[in-house]
């Protein structure tokens, strides 16, 4: 790569680039939207030999691969560590330590939060931590920024030997943008680790006590390095005040320009969250009339700026998420627009039928939930009387028609666990765990150790697609090949399972249902801890490598009962001019759908080997 | 062109909307001028409702477009340029393809999926520019099922030259590599639709 280059990058690969600028060494994280593409771009930069870097690797969860970044720092790697806001919650009793132990070389921590929200179970705001773990937090506003952020991270991570929370939001981690890019450098350093008790160990509680001490007078450093950095601005000389962070100011610099509005207003852009800097927010304080805080998701700022204004007995009006936005949901530009202009929003949604996302068209899923309420029938319930325990994944889509068939999907692994809690509470019917593979191995395997500990009566089924298929196939520890080419050691589902001390375990294939039904109707009332792993490679991974045949519907059998459409769901059958057809390019040759026709009007097709572009 | 373009692209999660807009953006790259893209997509692979928006022009800020403002909106399906409504102004160029894709309720009973004539009345009722391209047929007659997308993007540059047309075939032979011939033949049978 030449001195400095035009790209066209989405936030998360300029995020990637401004690792790689910055000489980063190690990576790690859990994929999660929106922050999976800054692992995945730098995989695919190690597959097309473009870098090569000692170690970048999917972890099994997020504070495995936030330890495993800090053991990396603390050996003088500069590292990276990827997660979405939830992630955050699970690598946090680390992300606490970390302040204690520090870093030797530089750790940038990406948390990529997700205002609306579109694809998180909550709508976390991750600022917060900052406070929490006594850690700088800094924000990019858009994908150039995101690119030298990353680098001034790392610059920042070293001065104070802190790990530097980055935090970002879909607007920023999704963004497509031109993004002026820099040479990569390569890392250098020679791996060592001293020892030094009073940073590293944290059994002495007089350590613990002078480490607290020594990270909140670093903090207090962190301001004047902003300054050097200059992550915090002011722009415009206005009287009225606006303080944003995020891509919240690219929407108010929008606002301003389109309405020629800039003379009136000053704006203060803080790219550094945490530590607040005061100097130049009092500074700006002092010099508006009146002022709008616009961020994202919480009034962090709002509330910090309202308490040093208050501390200062500035008497300057403060107005922000709590008074002139809708307290949930994404920013959007109207919603910017008119809090600047002072108008109401003029509210016109359009009602529409909704468009959730299906189980894909030979989703194994389909198969498994085809099974579940066969089985659960077969063992004398009704479908919809036995709790089914879900948890984060694509079989979550579970809940949409046909299945309707989860009841709760709270947080990675918790469906085992509080499947066991609803029995714990004396729940007398038969309880049910639905789980993927990536997330049984990320939290759920000790959620089952519990369960088998404490003999509850409860079957688990693990949905085996062998990998983290929602945000785009990543790797499971079933991998045995890493796209950076590192040859890995696979784990056997079966064995662990075994291995934790599970008696009753079946394997079943989910393209044959009726072997899913079976194992559900056998082990549904057996005492203790049964599972069942429903193995097929998902569907997409397999049209990839290669459909052999597909599904077709004779018309001169089929009777249009569309007994194949209601009992799967399967999006390749399409009911166009009422007639039932199968998508050829959409089938992936399951049969779920033949082995449901009651008429045999669905027949097979061999193709050969058709590899299809999805 | 003018000072600011922005584009909407509204269709299923598999449609190919993402790469539409890569192609787009890339091809504002080559141009000079700056960009900006967002997207609203569901939690799965496909199958979601899914809504690109792109900004391009000498200085861009942020990827999002005000209620009414799209210049354009390239709709993959009815029932989703429809949902992607509020972007829409009766200068809005709208060019779709009014082949329905079924919603998992339409497919399993539960609810029907809207007439056609009543999501082109309500596209009708915002812009007076609506442009109905039968862009996966025409792709299909080209052998070049992967490339409807192409088809539409052809037919809005015919109509708003916001990129020049060899940008874009520069841009689409960068995203789309092996796949980029096809995909340059549906762009330039869209340009003459």
């Amino acid at each position: 790569m030449h001195h400095q280059q035009s790209l066209v990058l989405m936030g998360n690969e300029a995020i990637a680039y401004g690792a790689l600028t910055a000489g980063v060494a190690v990576a790690s994280g859990y994929p999660g939207t929106p922050s999976s593409e800054v692992i995945d771009t730098l995989l695919e930069l190690i597959a097309s030999g473009k870098i090569n870097r000692p170690y970048i690797e999917w972890a099994v969860n997020e504070r495995v691969a936030f330890e495993i970044c800090l053991g990396a720092s603390l050996a003088g790697a500069r590292s990276l560590v990827t997660m979405k806001a939830p992630g955050l919650n699970v690598a946090s009793d680390p992300l606490l330590s970390s302040a204690y132990s520090g870093v030797e070389a530089g750790m940038l921590i990406l948390v990529a939060d997700d205002p609306g929200p579109h694809t998180t179970q909550t709508e976390q705001d991750s600022r917060w931590y900052g406070e929490l773990a006594k850690l700088p937090v800094i924000e990019p506003s858009d994908p150039q920024e995101a690119y030298e952020y990353t680098i001034l991270g790392y610059e920042l991570s070293e001065k104070i030997k802190l790990p530097v929370i980055m935090r970002t939001t879909t607007r920023v981690n999704h963004t497509v943008s031109d993004v002026k890019v820099r040479e990569f450098i390569e890392p250098s350093y020679t791996p060592s680790f001293s020892r030094n008790p009073k940073r590293y160990l944290r059994a002495v509680m007089a350590w613990n006590r002078e480490r607290h001490r020594e990270v909140l007078e670093t903090l207090d450093r962190v301001e004047s390095l902003a300054e050097e950095f200059r992550l915090n601005r002011v722009e415009g000389l206005g009287e009225l005040g606006i303080v944003c962070s995020g891509a919240a100011y690219t929407y108010v610099m929008e606002v301003l320009e389109k309405n020629n509005l800039l003379d009136g207003y000053m704006i203060l852009k803080l790219g550094l969250i945490h530590p607040i800097p005061r100097r130049i927010v009092l500074e700006f304080l002092r010099k508006v009339n009146g002022v709008v805080v616009i961020e994202e998701i919480d009034p962090y700022l709002e509330m910090k700026l309202k308490s040093l204004a208050y501390d200062e007995g500035l008497q300057v009006k403060i107005l922000g998420r709590q008074e002139l936005f809708p307290r949930v949901g994404e920013l959007t530009l109207d919603d910017v627009e008119s809090a600047i202009l002072g108008r109401e929003l003029k509210v016109d949604e359009v009602i529409l039928p909704m468009r959730p996302p299906p189980l894909c068209p030979g989703c194994p899923h389909i198969g498994t939930y085809m099974g579940l309420r066969m089985g659960i029938s077969k063992a004398g319930y009704k479908w919809g009387e036995i709790p089914v325990m879900g948890d984060i994944g694509c079989y979550a889509l579970g809940l949409n028609p046909p299945f309707e068939a989860v009841w709760i999907e709270h947080s990675m692994g918790a469906s085992i666990s509080m499947a066991v809690g609803l029995k714990a509470a004396g729940y007398p019917k038969p309880v049910v765990a639905v789980i993927g593979d990536s997330t049984f191995y990320h939290s759920g395997i000790t959620s089952l150790i519990e369960a088998v500990h404490k003999d509850i009566d409860l079957l688990v089924v693990i949905m085996d697609n062998l990998t983290v298929a929602m945000t785009g196939h990543q790797a499971t520890p079933e991998y045995e090949l890493s796209i950076s080419g590192r040859r890995m050691k696979k784990l056997d589902l079966e064995k662990v399972v075994r291995g934790l001390g599970v008696e009753k375990i079946a394997v079943v294939d989910p393209y044959n249902y009726k072997s899913v039904s079976e194992k559900i109707r056998e082990f549904l009332h057996q005492p203790g801890v049964k599972v069942i792993i429903s193995k097929r490679a998902c569907a997409i991974l397999e049209k990839r490598a290669g459909v052999k045949q597909v599904c077709w519907v004779d018309p001169k059998k089929c009777t249009n009962c569309l007994a194949c459409v209601k009992l799967t769901g399967c999006p390749a059958l399409s009911l166009l001019e009422d007639r039932v057809e199968i998508i050829e390019s959409e089938c992936v040759g399951c049969t779920l759908c033949m082995q449901v026709c009651p008429y045999d009007a669905i027949l097979i097709k061999k193709i050969g080997t058709v590899k299809i572009n999805v | 062109m003018c000072s600011e373009y922005s584009i909407v692209i509204a269709g299923v999660g598999g449609q190919g909307g993402l790469t539409l807009s890569r192609v787009i953006a890339t091809a504002a790259n080559l141009s000079g001028l700056s960009v900006k893209t967002g997207e609203t997509l569901g939690m799965a692979q496909r199958g979601g409702s899914v809504q690109s928006y792109l900004k391009i022009g000498r200085i861009t800020r942020s990827p999002l477009i005000k209620k009414g403002c799209a210049d354009a909106l390239i709709g993959l399906e009815p029932l989703e340029a429809v949902r992607a409504l509020r972007y829409v102004g009766f200068h809005t160029k709208v060019i779709l393809d009014p082949n329905p894709i079924p919603t998992i309720f339409n497919l399993v009973g539960k609810e029907g999926y809207p007439r056609i004539e009543e999501l082109l009345r309500r596209l009708e009722e915002r812009t007076r520019h609506l442009y109905i391209i039968q862009a996966r047929r025409e792709s299909e007659m080209l052998n070049a099922r992967q490339s409807a997308n192409m088809i539409l993007l052809g037919k809005l540059v015919s109509l708003d030259a916001f990129l020049p047309s060899e940008k874009i075939e520069e841009a689409i032979r960068i995203v789309l590599g092996e796949r980029a011939e096809k995909a340059v033949a549906a762009f330039r049978r869209g340009m003459s639709l």
